[in-house]
């Protein structure tokens, strides 16, 4: 009998150890599901390494006209400034597949981050779309929010007008932005799920 | 630069613009109406008549998962209204795991323009703006301003039979259906639509939820029996914006809906 318990004990240290409890699918108010993605420098971000850091998942396609309609109004760039300032950890994340729009070249990569003067922490390469899969990101841009705790607390839009224009930019309600100034001053976030718009995630 | 090379860079020019893809150029949209004349308190039915070009697609007032729905953005003198916009029902265009709802083909936006009891002038326009999202495996948004100047011939005016091509187009525009023979009720994840058998409704029906957010959309859904009712199962999107309760959907079916309607499709409003 004590044999079998220590048995039992073994081995869910080593579930727990390969993470197997994790949750698999992303889903508000559980634990956002971990992963391992490289940059445009090779350098390997895990996001459970930043918990105890609110964390903005930014799906992004720099050549879809709803990105390009933050990116040119410099909205987003705002956005990740203002944020990143304030310790938020912001990653945008590119799950087009080789071959398929949106899908770049670290040197392009490079090069675009610099043109556009974007100021996401990182920028992260999920070429296989595993990571959009299990979040399901449908959008670019499609934004998802973690908390200090690693807890999902935001799925969606970044705001609520849906166009290409960014002169529709200043009369629009950022999501984001609600969300993360009710995380700081500890208010519950009244908008945890919104419709997101955008080009689909060009995935493999 | 000698003359070759002069003539190499202007064709390297031109071909280089040629390239370019426009969204504006990709989508034609043409208005039809049938009286370009306006009494006080009078009505003037409007077809927008919306083509994208081969392998394109435009979308329905639903996008699904991905997409913009077409707009119309009116500017009108003082009084006048617009009516909402009736919409053809749509065709599906999966995408990976996901799915979009719009048109490849010529669709059309109907829409009814009523005139105040005081009207400003023996002539004046109304501005349609047009704005579309076109996409095949990459989406251009595009958009066109038209003006429609009443009391004067306007070359928009095309169609001499007016009426015969309402009624045509009207023939893709869903019947709303108002009959106990249809329910609706939420499950945990998922909402049951159920009929009676005695519909005879046909076993292969398109599902197109008309509110944004809810629903998981897909390209098929299967009819189950449950004893002298069918059902289909709508799944709740986990990401859903609101808890439902009412079910709007558009179902469509090429064989129609007997008795229900001569129409292709059908709306239906159920509150659970």
């Amino acid at each position: 009998m004590k044999l079998l318990k220590i048995i039992a004990l073994i081995t869910f240290s080593v579930l727990i150890s390969i993470n197997i409890f994790a949750a698999d699918k992303a889903e508000i108010d559980k634990m956002a599901p971990d992963f391992t993605l490289k940059d445009q420098f090779g350098i390997a971000h895990r996001l459970s390494d930043y918990k105890g850091q609110i964390v903005v998942l930014e799906w992004i396609n720099f050549d879809c006209p709803f990105v390009v309609k933050h990116y040119s109004s410099n909205n987003m760039q705002n956005l990740q400034k203002k944020y990143t300032d304030q310790d938020v950890i912001w990653l945008s994340i590119c799950s087009s597949a080789e071959g398929k729009q949106g899908h770049f070249s670290n040197d392009e990569i490079k090069k675009r981050i610099e043109d556009q003067k974007a100021k996401m922490s990182a920028y992260l390469i999920d070429e296989s779309g595993d990571v959009g899969r299990m979040y399901e990101a449908k959008t670019t841009p499609h934004i998802y929010i973690v908390d200090k705790n690693g807890f999902l607390v935001y799925a969606g839009a970044i705001d609520d007008t849906k166009s290409t224009d960014k002169n529709d930019i200043p009369k629009s309600k950022n999501y984001v932005s609600e969300v993360l100034d009710n995380l700081y001053n500890g208010s519950p976030i009244k908008t945890k799920t919104t419709v997101p718009y955008g080009c689909s995630v060009k995935y493999k | 630069m000698t003359k070759i090379h002069f003539i190499l860079f202007f064709l390297i020019l031109i071909i280089g613009k040629a390239e370019e893809i426009d969204g504006n150029r990709l989508v034609k949209v043409v208005y039809n109406f049938e009286v370009n004349e306006f009494k006080a308190n009078d009505s003037i039915t409007i077809i927008a008549r919306i083509t994208p070009q081969k392998d394109w697609h435009t979308y329905w007032k639903n996008p699904g998962d991905a997409g913009l729905a077409t707009s119309l953005d009116f500017s009108m003198p003082d009084g006048f209204r617009v009516g909402d916009l009736e919409w053809e029902f749509p065709h599906t265009f999966p995408f990976d795991d996901m799915m979009n709802f719009g048109y490849n083909e010529t669709s059309h936006l109907i829409f009814t323009i009523y005139s105040p009891s005081k009207l400003p002038g023996k002539s004046f326009p109304i501005i349609i703006k047009s704005n579309w999202l076109v996409c095949k495996d990459v989406c251009l948004p595009g958009s066109k301003i038209d003006t429609l100047i009443f009391n004067n011939i306007s070359d928009i005016f095309e169609f001499p039979d007016f009426q015969r091509k309402l009624k045509s187009i009207r023939t893709r525009i869903p019947d709303l259906i108002n009959r106990k023979d249809f329910s609706a009720q939420k499950g945990k994840d998922e909402v049951i639509l159920k009929w009676k058998k005695s519909l005879k409704l046909p076993e292969k029906i398109g599902v197109f939820p008309v509110e944004e957010g809810i629903f998981k959309y897909r390209n098929s859904y299967i009819v189950e029996s449950d004893g002298e009712f069918n059902i289909i199962r709508l799944e709740l999107d986990k990401f859903r914006v609101s808890e439902p309760n009412k079910l709007k959907v558009v179902l469509v079916s090429d064989s129609g809906f007997g008795e229900l309607s001569t129409k292709k499709a059908i709306e239906l409003d159920l509150l659970f």
